[in-house]
C-alpha cells in the first residue's frame, strides 16, 4: 500500500504551501494632510455622536484654526479632537491610537463606578484573590495614593496625560468590617490574547412549591457559542421542578455582547420585538428575537447561536431583575430589553447610563473613534439616554452579595413571592 | 461445477410493479441536487470573485431612504484612505450610485487599481478620495501570478468536473440498470451526497437564509445522511446483514424523523448540544462501518473485492467531506482561507471523487452490475477531462509563475495549445489504462505472448506447463476462468484449470501440426459479453503456443508410459523364465543328477539297474531338451531363425487350415537382415491382425504386403472382412499391436477399405 507514502507527500505539500503564503508586505499608507484628517474626524463626530448637541461647533471649529496652522502630522490634531470627545459628556467616546497603546496588567478585581473603590467582584485563581481581597472590601489607597476617579481614570492617551504605571505589584489599603488592611496585589503584565471566560452562575432560591431560579449573568467574553449554552443549562436545571419566578442578577455586567446575553435569557424575555436603537437622526434599528435566534434591524446574529435545542420554561413566570452603578452598557441594554416585560420588576440603584450602541470609525492614520451612537428604546417606545432608575431602589451591600442577607435578593424575593405564580 | 457466478448471487431485481416509483424517487432526488448545485453555483462563484477580486473592502449597505451607506473594514485601504463608517456613497469614478449592487460591480476591480470614491459624511458637502483596490487573499494570489478569475475558474471546474463525474456513472447506472434498486441507491447516493452538499448548495442555502440552514436544507441533509448510513447497511446484497442492522435502520430513521417532526426549530440533530449532535453522529456512522465488516467477513472472496472498492471510495469520501466541511465552520484568516480553496479543498475534491470511481471500479473490474463496457468511455472521458482541465489550469499556473510579462490571452492561448497537444496522447495511454485494468493485455499481445513464454521457460516440471498456462491467460485476460483439455487415448481429461468456473464458456482447439490434441476453455468477462475481435486473436495465439505445449506435456507422458511398461514387461519376462527354470528344468536336472549318482553306485554290482538308470537319464534329458526348445521358443519364435520373417508367416497361415486365403508379397530379393526386435515385433504383429481376420472378421481374403521404404519396414495387412465399426474401441488385440510397434518407435494405422474390409498399416523403423 502506497497510502503512507500518500500521505507523507500530501504532509509536505501542505506544509511547504504553508510556509510559502505568507501576506505579502502592505505598503504604509500615506495619511490625509493634518487639516483634512481632523475635519473628517469632526464632521464624523458631528454626524454619528448622539451627543453631539453637547459640543458647540461653530466655537470648536474657530478654537482649533490656531492647531491646524502648526500641525506637521495628524498626530499634532490629537489635542484637537481630545478636546471634542471630552466635551461630548459620553461615557463611551474614546480615541484609541495604535502606536499609543498601554501596556495592559492584570489583578484580577473589579471596583464600582464611579469611585473605583468597593471591590465587587475578584477572578477566581487570580492574583486579587490569591492576595486575600474579598467582595465589599474598600480601597483606601492604592501605592499610597486614593484610587484615580472615573473623571481622570477612563482615558487612553493622546487624551489622558497621567502617567503610566508600569510595576508589578500594587500596594492597596483597604477597609473590611471596619478594620484597616495592608494587601499586596500583583499585578501580571498580559500580552495581547482571549478574555478568560467568566462562567453565568445560577442558584435555585427558596422552598420547593416556592423554589425561585436565581440568575447571575456574567461578562460575556467573546466566548459566542458557550455562553448562552451555559445559562440555558442553568435555567433548564433550575426548572426542572418548576420555578415559580426568576431574578437575574445584572448588577455586575461591565459590557459584552448584548446579542449573546439577549439569546441566552430570550426564552424568559419573550417572542417579537424587544427594543431597539434610535439614531442621532431618528433612524430606528429593532432587535428581535425568534424561534431561538437573535435579529438586528432583520438580520440574524451569528453571536446568539446556542448549542443544542432550546430551553422551553415550564410556565410562565415573574421575573425581578437586580441592578447597579456597574451595570454598564449591554448590562443596561439587557434592562431595557426586558422593559414592557409582563410581571417585571427592577432592584437596586441606577445603572451606570451608557444604554447605547457604540459606533467606531477608523481614521485615516489608523487611530480609532469611539463613540455612543444610538440610544436604546424599549418594546414601548420609550427611549433610554442616561443612567436607568430601577423600580425599588435598594442600597447594595456588596460584602453580602449573592448571600441570602444580600438586600436586593431580599427584596427580589419578597417581591417575587407576592406574585401570583408563587403564592403557596 | 454447480456453483454460480458470484455477481448473480446478489439478486436485487425491481419488481415490475417497484420499477416506476423507484425510477421516479431516483429521479427526483438527482434533479433536486442537481437543482440546489445548478442554482448555487453562480452564487457561489460570485462569492470567490468577491473574496479574489481586489475592492475597498467595505461591506456596501443601503438605508431607508436608498442611498448606500459605506462601512470600512476596520485597518482597511479605504479607511486609511479617509473613508469613515458610516458615511453616504454618492459616485463611484464620476457615475452616479444608486444601488449597493451597482456600487458594488463598480468598487471592485484588478487589485492595485485606484478608484474614484465620492462621499458625504452626514450633512457636510461632498468629498473625493482616490482608494486603492485590494483584496488581502487575492493579493496572496497575485504573489504566485493568479488572478481573481483563475480562482473561479479553478473552484468551479474542480465542482463542476465532480459533479459531472457523479453524473455521468450516475447515468450510466440509470441508463442500464435502473431494474436493479442497489444500483440505482448507489447512484442515488453519488449525487446526493456529493452533489447536493457542495459548497455551491451551502452557498445557496446561506442566501435563502442568513444565519442558520432553512428548515428544508435541514431536511435534505437528514435525507442525504440516512441515504448513507441506510448504503452502508444494504451494500452490496441489498439485504441487510442481520436483524440488528434492519433494527439499527428502523431507529435511525425514527431518529431523522422525530427530529424533523418534534422540534418547533426543526430538525432534532441540528440543535442537539453538539457534542451529542457529533456522537450521535459518529454512532451511526460505526454502525454503518460495522456493517459492513460483518458483510466482509461474511462473503465470499468475489463480494469482498467489491465490498474492499466501495469502503475505500465511500470513507475516501466521507473523509473529503469532513476536510471541506470542517474548516469552513470555522473563520479563516487571508492565508488559512487561500490555503483552503486552492490545497485542502481540492484535495476533498478528490477525495470525494474516489466514490464514484470506486463505485465505477467496482462494476468494472468486478461485474457489479454487469455494465462495465459503457463504464469504459465514461471513465476514459472523464478522466480526460479532468486531466485536460488540470494541464490547462497546471500550464497557466506555470506560465503566470515564471513569465509574469505575458498577457492573459497569450497565457490562455498557450495553455490552450498545450492542453491540446496533450489531448490526444492522453486519451491513447488512458484508453489504454482503462482497457488493461478492463481487459487485461489484450491490445498488447506480444507482451502476453513473452510473458508465457518467460513462464514455460522457468516452469521446473513437465507438470506445471499447463496449470501455468492456464494461469497466464487468466491473469493477462482479466477472465474469471480458463482450463486446458487434453484427448488421451481417445477421451477427454482436464489437464489444468484456474480461477472458478462460470457458465458462458467458450471453446478454442489446440492443434499441433495439423491434428486437434486437446482444447482451451474460457469463460467469458460477463455473462453477455462475446470476446471482442482482439480477444480471439489473442486467445487462438495463445493456443497456438499452448498447443505445442500441450503436445509436449502429453509426449513426455507416453514415454514415461511406455518406459514403464517396458521395464514392467522385462521383469513379467524375467519371473517367467525364472519360474521356468527354477520349477521345471531345475528339478529335473537335479533327477537327472540323482539317477546318474545311483547309476555309478550300481554299475559294478547291478548293471542292469545302472542300465534302466541310464536309460531313464536319457529318457529325461531328451525332455529336458524339448522344455528348453519351448522355453527359448517363447523368448524369440525358433521358425523366424529356421523359415525368415515372410516364410514363418506363411507357415502360420498353413497350420491353418480353412482360414482365409493368405496373399504374401515380398521384395523380390527378399528382405534384408532385419534387426531382431523389428523381426520379432513384425512377426507378432502380423500374428495378431491374422488372427483377427480370422477370428473377428470373417474375412476370405488376406493379402500382406511387405516393403522397405526410407529405412522403415512396412508392412501392409489387408482383409476383405468385416471392417471396423465408425467409432470403434481399440480391443486389446489392436491396442498391443500399436503397443508393439510404438516400443520400437513404429507407427500402426487403421484404415477402412470400400466396400468392406479393414487395412492396418505398420511402418517399422530398421535402424534405432
Amino acid at each position: 500500500m502506497k497510502l503512507h507514502h500518500l500521505s507523507v507527500l500530501l504532509l509536505t505539500l501542505v506544509s511547504s504551501a504553508c510556509s510559502a503564503i505568507a501576506s505579502p508586505p502592505d505598503p504604509t499608507p500615506v495619511p490625509l494632510p493634518p487639516a483634512q484628517h481632523m475635519e473628517s474626524a469632526f464632521q464624523w463626530l458631528e454626524t454619528h455622536a448622539m451627543m453631539s448637541g453637547n459640543v458647540d461647533w461653530t466655537a470648536l471649529r474657530n478654537n482649533t484654526a490656531e492647531i491646524i496652522a502648526n500641525a506637521q502630522t495628524t498626530a499634532d490634531t490629537y489635542p484637537a479632537i481630545c478636546k471634542v470627545l471630552g466635551e461630548l459628556k459620553d461615557g463611551n467616546a474614546w480615541m484609541l491610537v495604535p502606536s499609543l497603546e498601554i501596556p495592559n496588567f492584570y489583578t484580577g478585581y473589579q471596583t464600582l463606578y464611579p469611585e473605583y473603590r468597593v471591590i465587587i467582584r475578584i477572578d477566581p485563581d487570580s492574583p486579587a484573590e490569591k492576595a486575600g481581597l474579598q467582595v465589599g472590601d474598600r480601597i483606601e489607597q492604592v501605592d499610597g495614593q486614593p484610587p484615580v476617579p472615573y473623571e481622570e481614570a477612563d482615558a487612553f492617551p493622546p487624551c489622558n496625560a497621567r502617567e503610566i504605571d508600569t510595576s508589578t505589584e500594587e500596594q492597596l489599603l483597604i477597609q473590611r468590617n471596619g478594620r484597616s488592611l495592608q494587601i499586596e496585589v500583583a499585578r501580571n503584565r498580559i500580552t495581547a490574547g482571549r478574555d478568560p471566560y467568566y462562567p453565568p452562575f445560577g442558584q435555585r432560591l427558596g422552598e420547593v412549591p416556592r423554589g425561585i431560579g436565581y440568575l447571575e449573568l456574567t461578562f460575556e467574553s467573546g466566548n459566542h457559542v458557550q455562553y448562552p449554552t451555559d445559562v440555558q443549562k442553568l435555567m433548564r436545571n433550575m426548572d426542572r421542578t418548576a420555578v415559580c419566578g426568576w431574578m437575574i442578577d445584572l448588577r455586575r455586567i461591565p459590557g459584552g455582547d448584548v446579542w449573546s446575553y439577549i439569546a441566552a435569557v430570550g426564552p424568559l424575555l419573550g417572542e417579537g420585538e424587544l427594543g431597539g436603537f434610535e439614531y442621532s437622526d431618528g433612524r430606528q434599528e429593532a432587535w428581535a428575537y425568534s424561534n431561538g435566534e437573535v435579529f438586528w434591524n432583520n438580520e440574524y446574529r451569528f453571536e446568539s447561536e446556542v448549542d443544542g435545542s432550546i430551553y422551553k420554561p415550564k410556565r410562565f413566570a415573574p421575573v425581578a431583575l437586580l441592578v447597579s452603578p456597574a451595570t454598564q452598557a449591554a448590562g443596561e441594554l439587557m434592562l431595557v430589553a426586558f422593559q414592557g416585560r409582563p410581571e417585571l420588576r427592577s432592584f437596586g440603584e441606577p445603572t451606570r447610563g451608557l444604554p447605547t450602541l457604540i459606533t467606531h470609525t477608523d481614521l485615516s492614520d489608523g487611530s480609532k473613534l469611539l463613540v455612543s451612537g444610538a440610544h436604546s428604546f424599549d418594546r414601548n417606545g420609550t427611549i433610554y439616554n442616561g443612567p436607568i432608575a430601577p423600580d425599588m431602589f435598594v442600597q447594595t451591600d456588596w460584602s453580602k452579595f449573592g448571600t441570602e442577607q444580600d438586600p436586593a435578593i431580599q427584596s427580589a424575593l419578597d417581591w417575587l413571592h407576592s406574585q401570583s405564580a408563587c403564592m403557596p | 461445477m454447480e456453483q454460480a457466478p458470484a455477481a448473480s448471487k446478489i439478486n436485487t431485481r425491481l419488481e415490475t410493479a417497484w420499477l416506476f416509483p423507484a425510477r421516479l424517487l431516483w429521479l427526483t432526488g438527482s434533479l433536486i441536487a442537481l437543482g440546489l448545485f445548478i442554482a448555487g453555483l453562480p452564487l457561489h462563484a460570485r462569492e470567490i470573485h468577491e473574496l479574489y477580486r481586489g475592492d475597498i473592502q467595505t461591506s456596501l449597505t443601503q438605508n431607508q431612504q436608498g442611498e448606500v451607506v459605506l462601512s470600512p473594514r476596520i485597518g482597511s485601504a479605504a479607511a486609511r484612505a479617509g473613508v469613515l463608517q458610516g458615511d453616504i456613497l454618492l459616485a463611484v469614478d464620476g457615475v452616479e450610485i444608486t444601488s449597493a449592487e451597482q456600487a458594488d460591480v463598480l468598487l471592485g476591480g484588478e487589485i492595485g487599481t485606484s478608484v474614484n470614491v465620492s462621499m458625504r459624511t452626514g450633512g457636510f458637502p461632498a468629498r473625493s478620495l482616490m482608494v486603492t483596490r485590494t483584496s488581502e487573499e487575492g493579493g496572496i494570489l497575485l504573489s504566485y501570478g493568479l488572478s481573481s478569475q483563475f480562482a473561479v475558474l479553478f473552484v468551479l471546474s474542480s465542482e463542476i468536473v465532480l459533479t459531472m463525474l457523479c453524473m455521468g456513472v450516475a447515468v450510466v447506472i440509470f441508463r442500464y440498470r435502473s431494474d436493479d434498486w442497489m444500483a440505482l441507491f448507489s447512484a442515488l447516493l453519488m449525487i446526493v451526497v456529493l452533489t447536493g452538499f457542495s459548497l455551491p448548495v451551502l452557498a445557496l442555502a446561506n442566501r435563502l437564509h442568513s444565519g442558520t440552514f432553512p428548515h428544508w436544507m435541514d431536511a435534505w441533509i437528514a435525507f442525504g445522511f440516512g441515504l448513507l448510513i441506510l448504503f452502508f447497511y444494504l451494500f452490496p446484497a441489498g439485504r441487510f446483514a442481520s436483524n440488528l442492522t434492519f433494527g439499527l435502520a428502523l431507529a435511525l430513521g425514527l431518529w431523522l424523523a422525530l427530529g424533523l417532526g418534534l422540534s418547533e426549530r426543526s430538525l432534532l440533530i441540528w440543535y442537539l448540544p453538539r457534542w451529542l449532535y457529533i456522537s450521535a453522529g459518529s454512532f451511526w456512522v460505526a454502525t454503518g462501518a460495522a456493517a459492513l465488516i460483518y458483510r466482509y467477513r461474511h462473503s465470499d472472496s468475489f463480494q469482498r473485492q467489491q465490498i474492499r472498492w466501495i469502503v475505500w471510495g465511500a470513507s475516501a469520501s466521507t473523509v473529503g467531506l469532513m476536510l471541506q466541511i470542517f474548516p469552513s465552520l470555522f473563520s479563516l484568516n487571508a492565508s488559512t482561507r487561500v490555503l483552503y480553496d486552492f490545497l485542502l479543498y481540492p484535495l476533498g475534491q478528490l477525495l470525494k471523487a474516489c466514490l464514484p470511481l470506486s463505485i465505477a471500479f467496482a462494476i468494472l473490474r468486478y461485474r457489479l452490475w454487469n455494465i462495465e463496457i459503457i463504464l469504459n468511455r465514461v471513465l476514459v472521458y472523464g478522466s480526460l477531462s479532468v486531466l485536460t482541465m488540470l494541464g490547462y489550469l497546471g500550464t497557466i499556473f506555470v506560465l503566470h509563475a515564471f513569465f509574469t510579462g505575458l498577457s492573459n490571452p497569450v497565457i490562455s492561448f498557450l495553455a490552450t495549445g498545450v492542453a491540446a497537444i496533450l489531448f490526444e496522447p492522453l486519451r491513447q495511454r488512458l484508453q489504454r489504462g482503462v482497457n488493461r485494468m478492463m481487459y487485461g493485455e489484450r491490445d498488447d499481445p506480444y507482451a502476453v505472448l513473452s510473458r508465457l513464454v518467460r513462464t514455460l521457460e522457468s516452469t521446473p516440471s513437465a507438470n506445471d506447463v499447463l496449470p501455468s498456462i492456464a494461469e497466464t491467460i487468466g491473469h493477462s485476460l482479466k477472465i474469471p476462468y480458463a482450463a486446458i483439455w487434453l484427448d488421451q487415448d481417445g477421451t477427454e481429461k482436464m489437464a489444468a484449470s484456474f480461477g472458478t468456473e462460470t457458465s458462458d464458456l467458450d471453446s478454442f482447439p489446440l492443434v499441433y501440426q495439423g491434428e486437434t490434441i486437446g482444447r482451451l476453455e474460457v469463460s467469458r468477462r460477463a455473462p453477455n459479453e462475446d470476446f471482442s475481435e482482439a480477444d480471439h486473436r489473442l486467445i487462438e495465439n495463445i493456443a497456438q503456443q499452448a498447443g505445442a505445449a500441450a503436445q509436449t506435456v502429453r509426449l513426455n507422458a507416453d514415454l514415461i508410459r511406455s518406459r514403464t511398461q517396458i521395464v514392467n514387461e522385462r521383469e513379467d519376462e524375467r519371473l517367467r523364465m525364472r519360474r521356468d527354470l527354477h520349477d521345471e528344468l531345475g528339478p529335473m536336472l537335479a533327477a537327472q543328477g540323482l539317477k546318474l549318482t545311483a547309476a555309478r553306485q550300481v554299475i559294478r554290482t547291478r548293471p542292469e539297474k545302472a542300465e534302466n538308470l541310464l536309460d531313464e537319464v536319457i529318457q529325461q534329458s531328451q525332455q529336458t531338451v524339448t522344455d528348453v526348445r519351448r522355453l527359448v521358443h517363447g523368448l524369440r519364435p525358433p521358425v523366424l531363425d529356421q523359415l525368415g520373417l515372410t516364410d514363418a508367416v506363411r507357415d502360420l497361415a498353413r497350420n491353418h487350415s480353412g482360414g482365409p486365403a493368405l496373399e504374401i508379397t515380398a521384395p523380390p530379393d527378399g528382405l534384408p537382415h532385419l534387426p531382431a526386435a523389428v523381426e520379432v515385433n513384425a512377426y507378432r504383429i502380423t500374428l495378431e491382425a491374422w488372427n483377427n481376420a480370422v477370428r473377428h472378421a470373417q474375412a476370405s481374403r488376406c493379402d500382406v504386403k511387405f516393403c522397405i521404404e526410407q529405412e522403415m519396414l512396412v508392412i501392409s495387412i489387408q482383409d476383405d472382412g468385416l471392417g471396423m465399426p465408425e467409432e470403434y474401441r481399440a480391443g486389446v488385440g489392436l491396442r498391443s499391436m500399436r503397443a508393439r510397434a510404438q516400443e520400437i518407435g513404429g507407427q500402426l494405422k487403421v484404415d477402412s477399405v470400400q466396400p468392406h474390409g479393414t487395412c492396418i498399416t505398420v511402418r517399422l523403423p530398421l535402424s534405432s
